[in-house]
């Protein structure tokens, strides 16, 4: 990217950004309730606000838009099917079904899995697909093109890194945030990006528990 | 053999005596010697019957017994026998059998049946090298090794000169000699033939070899025969110095002075090729054969300076046909070799240094230097001979060497044989001995001649052998014979009885495998270990290997998971395997038959024994063990008024800790037993001692036999342990019994300590006070309590209990009675509030003020335990004293807040909670708050106030 091209707008994103994922690591917290709240103000709060009185634009623009609804299921057909492809190679190679965890409780009970996957999962993929498909991906789309889905990918990952969380148990959502990073791209919005993530997600779980079972 | 053949003639002669005087006197008068050699040729046949000497041999064998078989076998033995001497032999052997590289070595080597004693035989060693074969043209490397006499070849003198440098030198440091100054130090030495204490003249040397296949001896010669070649002309016998392979040439001259002339000038000449002219034995037809010479040239008869003329000397055309008539045919005669001094092929094979020749009782310092020897010390080997004479191996029957990879030893030893000669003298067959006894004498080199001794001819066969030529098929390796290939590997286990424990309390033994290697070269540290474990199909014996299943690490059958419950499986140093039987009842169920099973125990071992070279061991060992959840059960005591003991209630059974080692105190009597009604034969041991138990104890033990039930008293210290262990079997001399074959090995281990009292809580408000938190070394956060600070609300009712360790000292039973052998006093201040095991106090102060709760408790064995304890086991009632204990704990009074009073339970509780977080979450928010209204203002401001573009 030539360095002149950078104007300040991307300079003042970028830096808003980093220091909102800075702030998830380091703003000091004692429970999961300020957990809770740090999460919500740094991945969506702050973005929101940024975005509305900062930049005056509109939401459209950071894909909370239908979009096209034809390349978003499209893309998430094929993104699912890439996923899984994934997903198998590292059950098959990297012996993730023995390095894949999830609370014994999920396992044992169906009621709690359901309770798991429907408020804890999708509220906190909705707060990624805000942030790294919706704030940073449609940021940088026009300059950045398909360079812009690897930029948040690696953003997540770093994201993951800082915050000390880059664990196997994560694999689900790093795999998602890649592929979702492509429907969000392909689709210019996040209500595709976001059911393919919270699809993958489920499913991927459901094998494990099922793995483990029989 | 030389006894046996004397005693035989000596038999013979008897025999023929007597047969002469008793029956010979008929015809003694017409008789002397000489005619019964030959009787007949005398005439005196007439007067003697044609079988009279047949009826004369029967008679004698009748009267004196003599038996026909057995003189014919006599006399057959005696045909052969001179085939059958004793020839001298040499076997090596070597310590150590197995040697390692650099590893001092010592070849010993035990000559037999020589005459000549094993001091004065003389033993030249000869050493091989890996690389060292012999070798015409070694290349550089293999010559500086190998090549110790620098003539360019590798032959066998220079592995004798490697060997017998190593024994003169001695160790020697030929650094501090000085060769060049030295005077002489008088260490040579003069051999003698066939050993050093032959002392009979050199013309009585007479050297021999023994054929080993044939059992023949052969006195050793130059060579058996010698070839006579005839050439003739057609008209003259031609000197065969004459006879050329020539050809016609021309030679081109320059002009010279000499010839006046400009041109050149070619002459005919008579060219001789360079092999000479054979005579071809294969092509004779009667006694002519075919003279052969290279393609092109043929043989003629000439004078070998009229061949090949120079320009100097030619002056005129000199043709072959010029020099000499062709050689039309030539006869060969090969003529055996009867006419040669004796014992003319006698000589040392010991190595010699360039230049000089050992064993000639000069010992300059040239060969001092060569062979590496002191110049001023005649003995520098310091084993009682003089350097030259070490060199010539003069008693050396053993050589020592660092040993190396591929090295090969040898010993030939000369010396006089056991087997005398047939020559006029008294010499005894001088003979050379080889380790391996190999040395062949090709059939053309064999041959015989006559001498006439003592006035006969007598036949005397003769060979050429170069025993040298023989060395090579005479080399030992050290690592031969006795130098295991394999590892020898093996296992033993503990405990004898392994036991199972299927329940979930994980008790059952702990099985440890050692291994022993009995020929290691190196140390456990550096030996490969790879171990398995298998457990046998349906808990049947079995050598079958595919009756065993992997439970280590089949998926399937993973009965021992590694890194959990089972050691180091493989690696290097892995000398032990350790392992726990905690098989699940479950998972065992198929492998097991009545409640035995068998594990086999597999080891691979592997060491790096040379370049390139590994030597390999395994064994295996099959574990007989019981999966039983019986354990030795500890009970305390009841006592009858007859002063017996037996079992009361059981003890140590609550927790994990106390089933793995039970806590006593001093001055109890600990009851044991095990549940097993399968097991008839039991055998106590207490700290490795017999624990017996008989009528006089306790009616539940016998006076015959020993029980399931024993009793022991804790009489040691606190700190002291006490190993309990039971041997059970099913043996029963009963038919009706089963006799499954059950036994078990049972642990108990028990260990005294002071007993102690707690102050806990069971109920009511009551809390350790919060002194923060810490974090382990994960980083997770625990919250700090104080044992013995409490918290408890205002007017609120707590209800205290005394918690004793061990805890069956606190047993409610003990408390009962009017002389309870456990009392609790409770004090709050100084003054005695309450008395038992539980104490209920009302928090009646003002909020922020203590209560100072005190316990003062005591233990003391009964007055009947005491009284045993001093009857049968000997305790001094004075050591047999009381037990006291303490425990004080602040209480502090606080507000009856949700955070202290635990009243309000579930989402009541969570929303209390968070009302009681209040103002540090109000806190929280305050600042989230601001640090997003900092970052919105920020960048609206740098947003607004920056030029557009940076």
């Amino acid at each position: 990217m030539n360095k002149k091209s950078i104007n300040k707008k991307n300079i003042i994103s970028i830096s808003i950004m980093v220091f909102c994922l800075l702030m998830l690591r380091f703003f000091p917290e004692k429970d999961y309730f300020q957990k809770f709240i740090i999460s919500l103000t740094f991945l969506f709060l702050v973005p929101f606000l940024y975005i509305k009185i900062v930049l005056k634009e509109d939401l459209k623009n950071f894909g909370l838009q239908i979009g096209s609804w034809k390349k978003g299921i499209a893309w998430s057909i094929f993104s699912l099917m890439g996923a899984f492809l994934v997903l198998i190679l590292l059950y098959q190679y990297a012996d993730l079904a023995d390095k894949y965890y999830l609370p014994q409780g999920l396992i044992d009970n169906f009621g709690l899995f359901v309770f798991y996957e429907a408020i804890l999962v999708s509220f906190f993929l909705a707060l990624y697909e805000f942030f790294f498909r919706g704030f940073m991906l449609f940021s940088f789309i026009k300059k950045g093109k398909f360079f812009s889905v690897i930029l948040q990918f690696v953003a997540f990952l770093l994201f993951l890194i800082i915050a000390k969380d880059l664990n196997w148990s994560l694999t689900h959502y790093i795999i998602a945030a890649f592929f979702s990073g492509i429907v969000a791209y392909e689709s210019r919005s996040l209500i595709y990006s976001y059911l393919f993530g919270w699809l993958f997600v489920i499913i991927s779980d459901a094998i494990y528990i099922h793995s483990l079972i029989y | 053999m030389i006894h046996m053949f004397k005693k035989i003639f000596s038999y013979l002669i008897v025999v023929v005596e007597i047969v002469a005087l008793n029956l010979f006197p008929f015809y003694a008068e017409a008789w002397s010697p000489a005619d019964f050699i030959d009787p007949i040729s005398l005439g005196i046949h007439k007067s003697i019957d044609d079988n009279l000497i047949p009826k004369i041999l029967e008679i004698g064998e009748e009267r004196y017994h003599m038996d026909q078989s057995t003189m014919q076998e006599y006399g057959e033995g005696m045909n052969v026998s001179t085939l059958k001497g004793a020839a001298p032999e040499v076997m090596l052997s070597f310590s150590p059998s197995d040697p390692k590289i650099g590893e001092k070595i010592t070849a010993h080597a035990t000559p037999m049946y020589f005459s000549t004693p094993t001091e004065s035989l003389y033993y030249t060693w000869y050493l091989r090298h890996e690389g060292c074969n012999l070798d015409d043209h070694p290349n550089d490397y293999e010559e500086k090794k190998c090549d110790k006499d620098g003539d360019g070849e590798i032959t066998v003198e220079d592995w004798k000169i490697e060997a017998m440098q190593i024994i003169a030198n001695g160790g020697f440091q030929i650094e501090k000699a000085d060769y060049f100054t030295a005077i002489n130090d008088n260490d040579g030495y003069k051999s003698h033939m066939g050993g050093d204490s032959n002392v009979r003249p050199a013309t009585n040397y007479h050297c021999y070899i023994h054929d080993f296949k044939n059992g023949e001896n052969y006195e050793i010669i130059n060579a058996v025969s010698e070839t006579s070649n005839n050439f003739y002309t057609s008209t003259a016998v031609c000197s065969e110095a004459n006879v050329k392979c020539v050809k016609d040439d021309t030679l081109l001259c320059s002009p010279t002075f000499s010839t006046s002339s400009v041109a050149s000038t070619e002459y005919q000449i008579c060219k001789e090729a360079l092999d000479s002219p054979f005579c071809d034995p294969g092509s004779c037809v009667g006694d002519n054969c075919t003279v052969v010479c290279p393609t092109g040239f043929s043989a003629r008869c000439v004078s070998s300076s009229d061949l090949d003329p120079n320009c100097d000397t030619i002056t005129e055309d000199a043709p072959c046909l010029s020099l000499g008539s062709a050689i039309s045919y030539c006869t060969t005669n090969t003529i055996t070799n009867n006419d040669f001094n004796e014992g003319r092929e006698c000589q040392h094979l010991f190595p010699d240094a360039p230049g000089y020749e050992t064993g000639d009782g000069l010992f300059p310092r040239g060969e001092e230097q060569f062979w590496g020897t002191n110049p001023n010390d005649p003995d520098t080997a310091d084993n009682g001979n003089k350097d030259e004479a070490n060199v010539a191996g003069l008693g050396v029957n053993s050589f020592t060497w660092n040993y190396d990879s591929g090295d090969r030893v040898g010993v030939i030893v000369e010396g006089e044989s056991m087997m005398p000669t047939k020559h006029d003298d008294s010499s005894m067959m001088i003979m050379w001995a080889l380790p391996n006894n190999d040395c062949e004498i090709e059939d053309e080199n064999k041959s015989s001649y006559i001498k006439e001794i003592k006035g006969y001819d007598v036949e005397i066969p003769i060979a050429a052998v170069d025993i040298d030529a023989c060395l090579k098929n005479n080399l030992v390796d050290p690592r031969e014979g006795g130098q295991p290939k394999n590892l020898e590997v093996s296992l033993s286990y503990y405990p004898e009885n392994p036991i199972n424990d299927p329940t979930d309390d994980n008790m059952g033994d702990r099985v440890s495998v050692q291994s022993i290697i009995s020929n290691a070269s190196q140390s456990s540290n550096n030996i490969y270990y790879a171990w398995e474990v298998k457990i046998s199909k349906d808990g049947i014996f079995s050598l079958n290997e595919e009756d065993w299943v992997d439970i280590v690490t089949s998926n399937e059958e993973e009965f021992l998971t590694k890194g959990e419950n089972i050691s180091l499986t493989e690696g290097i140093n892995v000398s032990s395997l350790d392992f726990d039987l905690n098989f699940d009842r479950d998972d065992l169920i198929p492998y097991i038959s009545g409640g035995v099973g068998y594990l086999r125990v597999y080891l691979k071992v592997e060491e790096s024994f040379d370049r390139g070279e590994t030597r390999s061991g395994n064994s295996d060992i099959i574990i007989k063990f019981t999966s039983s959840d019986k354990k030795i059960v500890p009970h305390k005591v009841i006592i009858d008024e007859n002063d017996k003991l037996s079992l009361g209630s059981a003890i140590c059974q609550d927790n994990l800790m106390e089933k793995s080692i039970c806590f006593v105190v001093k001055n109890e009597i600990i009851g044991l037993d095990v549940n097993d009604s399968n097991l008839n034969n039991f055998s106590w041991t207490l700290n490795g001692q017999p624990l017996f138990c008989d009528s006089s104890i306790s009616d539940n033990c016998q006076n015959d036999k020993q029980s399931e039930i024993n009793f022991f008293p804790v009489s040691g210290d606190p700190g002291d342990t006490y190993t309990v262990t039971l041997d059970a079997n099913d043996v029963s001399t009963n038919s009706n019994d089963s006799n499954l074959g059950n036994s078990i090995h049972l642990v108990k281990s028990f260990q005294v300590v002071n007993p102690s009292v707690n102050i806990i809580s069971t109920s009511g408000n009551f809390e350790a006070k919060n002194l923060g938190n810490y974090l382990n070394l994960k980083g997770e956060s625990f919250t700090d309590y104080s044992e013995t600070v409490f918290q408890s609300p205002e007017n609120s009712t707590v209800n205290l209990t005394a918690e004793f360790f061990p805890n069956f000292i606190g047993a409610e039973e003990n408390f009962l009675g009017d002389n309870p052998i456990t009392e609790a006093h409770w004090l709050v201040g100084d003054i005695e509030e309450g008395i038992g095991k539980n104490f209920e106090i009302t928090m009646n102060k003002p909020i922020g003020s203590y209560y100072g709760v005190g316990l003062e408790a005591t233990y003391e064995q009964s007055l009947a335990v005491r009284r045993i304890l001093n009857e049968v086991w000997g305790v001094s009632q004075f050591e047999s004293t009381e037990n006291k204990m303490s425990d004080f704990s602040q209480i502090e009074i606080v507000e009856n807040t949700s955070s202290s009073t635990g009243m309000v339970e579930g989402s009541q509780k969570a929303l209390a909670n968070l009302l009681y977080h209040f103002p540090s979450q109000a806190m929280f928010m305050l600042k989230i708050l601001l640090t997003v209204l900092m970052i919105i203002f920020i960048s609206s401001a740098v947003m607004s106030i920056s030029p557009r573009r940076i």
